[in-house]
C-alpha cells in the first residue's frame, strides 16, 4: 500500500497529451507531482501554482501572456521551473506584472528558462531560499517607463542569484528590502538604467559579475554590510552615468573589481566606512568622485591608470584615507628603493575641484591657463584639500 | 530712426524678460538624475521639479525626493520659484503646486518607495484613494509625512 505522498506522479501536457492547457495539468496535479510540458506555443496567462511542483519543459515550450497581467504565479514552498520560455506578461504603471512571481514562499528555483519581452521577469516577494539561476532575460528595450526589471527582489531573504544573462529592463536585478542575498557571475548589460540596484538592502554579496553599457551603471543606496567584489563595472557614459554610485552606504567593502571607461567610474556620497582595494579604475574621466559628506573611507591598493581625472571632491574638507595606491600620473621617485614614493601625491587636481562648482568650466580642459593653473596649485596647494594626499604611492602597478 | 530705435529697444526688452522669467524645464526621462537621491529618472508618472527665482531647475524622480530637498533647504525658501508634479493621469508633463493634490498609497509605488503620487483633480485624487486604500495629502501633509519616515 502506498499513499500518493510518497509516489509523486508525472502530469504530461501538450498537443498528444490527455492535458493540452498548462492550466488543465495544474488543476490535475497533485502536491510533488512532476508537471512535464511539451513543446509547442501556450497562450495561457493567470497561471496559479498551488502546491509543491516541479514544472519542466521539453524541448523548448513557450508559455505566452499576450502581453496581459501575469504568466504564472506560486503560491507554494518548493516549486521549481525549468527549461521554458516565458513571453509577454503585461505592461501597466499600476500592476508589477511579471512572468514568474513568487509570493511569500520558501525554495524556489528557476533556472535554465528563457523570459522574452516581459514587463517583469522574475519577481519574488515576501520569498525566502530561492535560486535564480542561467536564466536569458531579454527585455523590450523600448522606453525606460515602459519597461520593468528582469530580477526583482522585495521584501526576500536568502536568495542566490546566479548565472544569468539580462539586458533590455529597466534594472537588470533589483533588490528593495533584501538580506542574505548573493549575486554571482550574472551578466547585466544594456539594461535601460542600473544593471544590479540595491536600495534599503543590507548584508548582501555581489560578485563576479559583469555589468556593462547599462544606462547609468549600477547603484547600491541607502544599504550597510554590501560586500563587492570581483565585479566588472565598464562602459557606462551619460550624464547621470556611474560605473558604480553609492549613497547612503556604511561599512562595505570594494575590492578586486574593475571600472573602466564610465563617465564616474565610482561616485560616493554619504558614504561611511568603507574599504576600497585593490580595484582597478582605468580610462575612466573621473575615476572617484567622493562627496564630502563620505566620511572614514579607506582607499588603498587600487590602480589608477589613465582617467581624465583621479580623485574628484567638492570640498576643500577630507574625512577619508588614501595610501599605497597606484597613480600613473605620479611623477615622483623612489630612492630608497622600497616600492613606495618619497613624496606624497596629490590625486585632486584644482581644475577637477572647480568644474564640480561649475560645470561648463570643463569647456577649458586642456587649455594652457587650466595646466598652469594645476601646476601651480600642485606646488602650493591653496584650494584642494589639504588632507587628500596618498603619502605612499606606489612606484609600480599593484598587480 | 527713432521708430526703429524703439522697436530695437522693445525687441531687447522683450528678450530681456523672456531670459529672466524662470520656466518649467522638461525632465528627460532616461537620462537626467535625480539631485536628491542620485538615480536617473525612469518613470514618467512621478518626475518633480523646484525652479529657482534664477531659473535654475533641479529634477527629482520621485515627489519624496523633491519634499526632502526642500525640508533640508538645499535651495534657501527665499530663492524658491515654483515646485512643479507629475499628474499621474498626464504622466510626462508637470504642473505647478497650486493645481496639485496628493496620495499616498502602496498600490502605486513610487521610485523612492513612498509611494506618493500627484493629482490635479480633487475627485481623481479621492477616487484613486479609495480605490487603493490610500489618503489624500495636502503638500503640507506631504513634507511631514517624508519627514518622520525618512528624516527622522
Amino acid at each position: 500500500m502506498m499513499s500518493s505522498g510518497l509516489h509523486a506522479g508525472l502530469v504530461q501536457v501538450g498537443a498528444n497529451y490527455p492535458q493540452t492547457t498548462i492550466s488543465q495539468g495544474l488543476e490535475v496535479s497533485t502536491p510533488g507531482d512532476t508537471l512535464m510540458v511539451h513543446s509547442g506555443t501556450y497562450r495561457e496567462r493567470a497561471l496559479v501554482v498551488p502546491h509543491q511542483l516541479t514544472l519542466i519543459g521539453q524541448n523548448n515550450p513557450v508559455i505566452d501572456g499576450n502581453f496581459e497581467g501575469e504568466i504564472l504565479t506560486v503560491t507554494a514552498d518548493n516549486v521549481t521551473i525549468e527549461g521554458i520560455t516565458f513571453k509577454g506578461s503585461g505592461l501597466s504603471h499600476l500592476d508589477e506584472n511579471a512572468a514568474i512571481r513568487f509570493e511569500e514562499t520558501q525554495g524556489g528555483r528557476v533556472s535554465n528558462n528563457i523570459f522574452e519581452d516581459n514587463f517583469f521577469a522574475v519577481y519574488i516577494s515576501q520569498s525566502e531560499k530561492c535560486l535564480i539561476e542561467n536564466n536569458i532575460i531579454k527585455g523590450q528595450a523600448k522606453t525606460e517607463s515602459r519597461s520593468g526589471n528582469g530580477i526583482h527582489l522585495w521584501y526576500s531573504k536568502d536568495v542566490t542569484i546566479r548565472g544569468n544573462y539580462i539586458s533590455g529592463h529597466r534594472d537588470g536585478i533589483y533588490l528593495e528590502f533584501v538580506e542574505q542575498c548573493v549575486v554571482t557571475t550574472n551578466h547585466s548589460t544594456k539594461n535601460l538604467r542600473y544593471g544590479l540596484h540595491f536600495m534599503f538592502s543590507n548584508h548582501n554579496e555581489y560578485n563576479n559579475n559583469q555589468f556593462d553599457m547599462n544606462g547609468a551603471g549600477v547603484a547600491v543606496m541607502y544599504s550597510r554590510h554590501v560586500d563587492m567584489h570581483n565585479n566588472v563595472f565598464a562602459d557606462n557614459w551619460g550624464s547621470s552615468a556611474y560605473g558604480l554610485l553609492l549613497k547612503d552606504i556604511y561599512d562595505s567593502n570594494i575590492s578586486d573589481n574593475q571600472f573602466s571607461r564610465n563617465t564616474v567610474g565610482l561616485y560616493s556620497e554619504a558614504c561611511n566606512r568603507i574599504q576600497v582595494e585593490e580595484n582597478d579604475f582605468e580610462n575612466n574621466g573621473w575615476a572617484v568622485k567622493i562627496m564630502a559628506n563620505s566620511m572614514d573611507n579607506v582607499f588603498t591598493r587600487n590602480n589608477f591608470l589613465a582617467n581624465t581625472f583621479d580623485i574628484a571632491t567638492n570640498s576643500r574638507q577630507n574625512f577619508n584615507a588614501f595610501s599605497q595606491n597606484y597613480w600613473n600620473r605620479y611623477r615622483g621617485y623612489d630612492m630608497d628603493k622600497d616600492g613606495i614614493g618619497d613624496v606624497p601625491f596629490r590625486p585632486v587636481k584644482l581644475f577637477s575641484l572647480l568644474t564640480e562648482k561649475n560645470e561648463p568650466a570643463l569647456m577649458l580642459m586642456r587649455s594652457i591657463f587650466v595646466e598652469i593653473m594645476d601646476l601651480a596649485e600642485s606646488y602650493l596647494p591653496i584650494l584642494t584639500p589639504a588632507t587628500l594626499i596618498d603619502e605612499e604611492p606606489l612606484m609600480r602597478m599593484n598587480q | 530712426m527713432i521708430k526703429r530705435f524703439t522697436s530695437i529697444a522693445i525687441l531687447l526688452t522683450a528678450v530681456f524678460m523672456i531670459s529672466c522669467e524662470p520656466t518649467v524645464r522638461t525632465i528627460n526621462y532616461g537620462q537626467d538624475g535625480c539631485d536628491y537621491c542620485r538615480m536617473t529618472i525612469v518613470e514618467e508618472h512621478y518626475g518633480s521639479e523646484l525652479l529657482t527665482t534664477k531659473g535654475k531647475a533641479y529634477k527629482f524622480d520621485s515627489i519624496e525626493c523633491l519634499a526632502a530637498f526642500v525640508i533640508k533647504d538645499e535651495v534657501k525658501r527665499e530663492y524658491i520659484h515654483e515646485l512643479y508634479f507629475t499628474d499621474f493621469e498626464d504622466a510626462g508633463n508637470l504642473y505647478p503646486l497650486g493645481e496639485m493634490i496628493f496620495v499616498q498609497t502602496k498600490k502605486l509605488k513610487s521610485p523612492m518607495g513612498l509611494n506618493l503620487s500627484g493629482y490635479r483633480n480633487q475627485k481623481v485624487a479621492d477616487d484613486v484613494a479609495l480605490l487603493y486604500f490610500g489618503e489624500t495629502m495636502s503638500w503640507e501633509q506631504v513634507q511631514a509625512f517624508v519627514e518622520t519616515s525618512w528624516l527622522k
